[in-house]
């Protein structure tokens, strides 16, 4: 497979989680997104509509959404089925999930671009998205499960992890999410777990 | 704020934007020592005045880069005379900002301790971790100051870099806020590829910095060598936020330097010497920055 992407993307990041996660073999293609915003540019829109990173290629298949890319890899790569959903209900849940990763939380991707790049960008619901998200990892907690979704990691976990990761960036402190923190730390724990620049060692 | 701009500071020039950025973003508002500018793009070339008095700012075109000063007569520009030498290749990387002072940011690009730990498997390994002894020299000629015989195994020095090599490294503070790098060449036996930072004052704990590449590599495309060099910076810049205090300490006692800072003790004392106040500790009773 052929991923198109940049190095400081968070959505780039989640898609070569995924990869690194599974042990997979992919084919890095640098696109210029900072500073030449190569992206935004007619060849690359070609691949993808919106001119967002990252686009996954398969063969004659190409996939342009960071959270669609996500579950063609686990798919492909997981035979074990353990990062995709094993029943009606896991489906629901990590799709509500994958929801919120290319929803609300691209709030917080660009707080962290402001803050890089000094984008201007809006922070509307920035908070919101990580007290719900804190909430949500407190709660399985007290049923038991550290992840997301399920008593196991699944790609919803992968979807989410990096924008929270990468909350320092953004200029937001996790000091009062004590649930995100202790879930950052056990998806660093991960075998195969590889950081990017700007996620802190937990 | 601005009480806090000693005349050293203020008579450098200091780059705005790179060419394309010019371009780009014009006209656009920023901040230049906590002072908002405009900067605009007209026939003649780009414009920049102060929004505060309204008052023109000089404007010098050179490098790849804009640049101005809040002195109406700046120093001299450092001269890099590699730019001129037919055949490197310029690759501006783009402005990051980063929240620290501006002396912080060259004070961590002279570091060569720091490799194995902030930049490991590319620029250092945790298994050879020692710095060996190098010289340090205030060049009172361009009045800079230059560390040189720097040694270093890196995993992957370059973009190019196609295994490990022990790099030899010259380091120079051309300027408070520039500095270069001169590194040998993968791919050009016994020359020296160039990397240097820029760095705008937006106040005195927040910067924008702009990292050039000037190199013998014909094989590597233009987005690997991006990436390469913003990959290597944005692992520094989490360091950098995090390091306390933000301004830089001039007096000794405040941090315990070690020998492989030697290029940084040579380079506060520069400052000190030159009396600079802007991004520093001095003339703060308490830091709790």
């Amino acid at each position: 497979m052929i991923l198109y992407e940049h190095v400081l993307s968070s959505d780039c990041y989640k898609l070569r989680l995924m990869f690194d996660l599974l042990g997979m073999d992919y084919e890095r293609r640098p696109v210029d997104m900072y500073p030449g915003h190569a992206d935004q540019k007619p060849a690359f829109r070609a691949l993808s509509p919106f001119g967002r990173l990252p686009v996954l290629q398969d063969g004659n298949l190409t996939i342009w959404d960071a959270q669609a890319a996500l579950l063609y890899i686990a798919e492909r790569g997981d035979a074990s089925s353990s990062w995709t959903a094993r029943s009606v209900e896991e489906r629901a849940n990590i799709q509500t999930w994958l929801q919120v990763a290319g929803g609300p939380l691209r709030a917080v991707a660009a707080a962290r671009a402001r803050n890089l790049f000094g984008d201007a960008s809006s922070e509307d619901g920035l908070l919101d998205v990580i007290t719900i998200i804190d909430d949500r990892i407190v709660e399985q907690e007290i049923h038991g499960s550290e992840w997301l979704v399920s008593d196991r990691p699944t790609i919803a976990d992968v979807a989410v992890f990096p924008d929270i990761a990468l909350h320092e960036d953004a200029g937001i402190s996790l000091d009062a999410y004590c649930g995100l923190r202790r879930w950052l730390g056990a998806f660093a724990s991960l075998p195969g777990f590889a950081p990017m620049p700007g996620v802190a060692s937990m | 704020m601005t009480d806090r701009l000693d005349s050293f500071t203020r008579s450098q020039w200091i780059v705005i934007e790179d060419d394309a950025g010019i371009v780009r973003r014009a006209p656009f508002e920023t901040l230049l020592f906590s002072i908002p500018i405009r900067v605009a793009n007209g026939p003649d070339g780009p414009r920049i005045h102060r929004l505060d008095t309204g008052e023109a700012l000089p404007v010098l075109r050179r490098y790849g880069y804009v640049w101005s000063a809040l002195d109406p007569a700046p120093r001299p520009l450092f001269e890099v005379p590699e730019f001129d030498e037919a055949g490197r290749r310029f690759t501006p990387c783009g402005p990051v900002g980063v929240k620290t002072s501006a002396l912080r940011v060259i004070e961590n690009f002279l570091d060569l301790a720091h490799f194995p730990f902030v930049h490991p498997g590319i620029l250092g390994t945790e298994s050879e971790t020692e710095v060996i002894p190098y010289r340090v020299e205030i060049r009172r000629d361009v009045d800079e100051v230059w560390a040189v015989d720097c040694g270093f195994f890196q995993p992957k020095a370059m973009a190019a870099s196609s295994a490990g090599a022990q790099v030899e490294y010259r380091y120079r503070v051309a300027q408070p806020c520039s500095a270069v790098l001169y590194k040998t060449s993968p791919g050009r036996a016994g020359a020296f590829d160039l990397i240097g930072i820029l760095v705008r004052p937006l106040h005195e704990t927040a910067c924008e910095v702009h990292a050039w590449m000037l190199m013998w590599d014909e094989e590597s495309s233009d987005e690997s060598l991006l990436q390469f060099q913003q990959e290597i910076f944005l692992q520094d810049r989490i360091i950098l936020e995090n390091q306390i205090p933000h301004l830089l300490p001039l007096s000794a006692g405040m941090e315990i330097p070690t020998r492989a800072d030697a290029t940084s003790i040579a380079y506060r004392r520069w400052l000190k010497n030159h009396g600079v106040i802007w991004g520093t500790c001095e003339g703060i009773p308490e830091v709790t920055a």
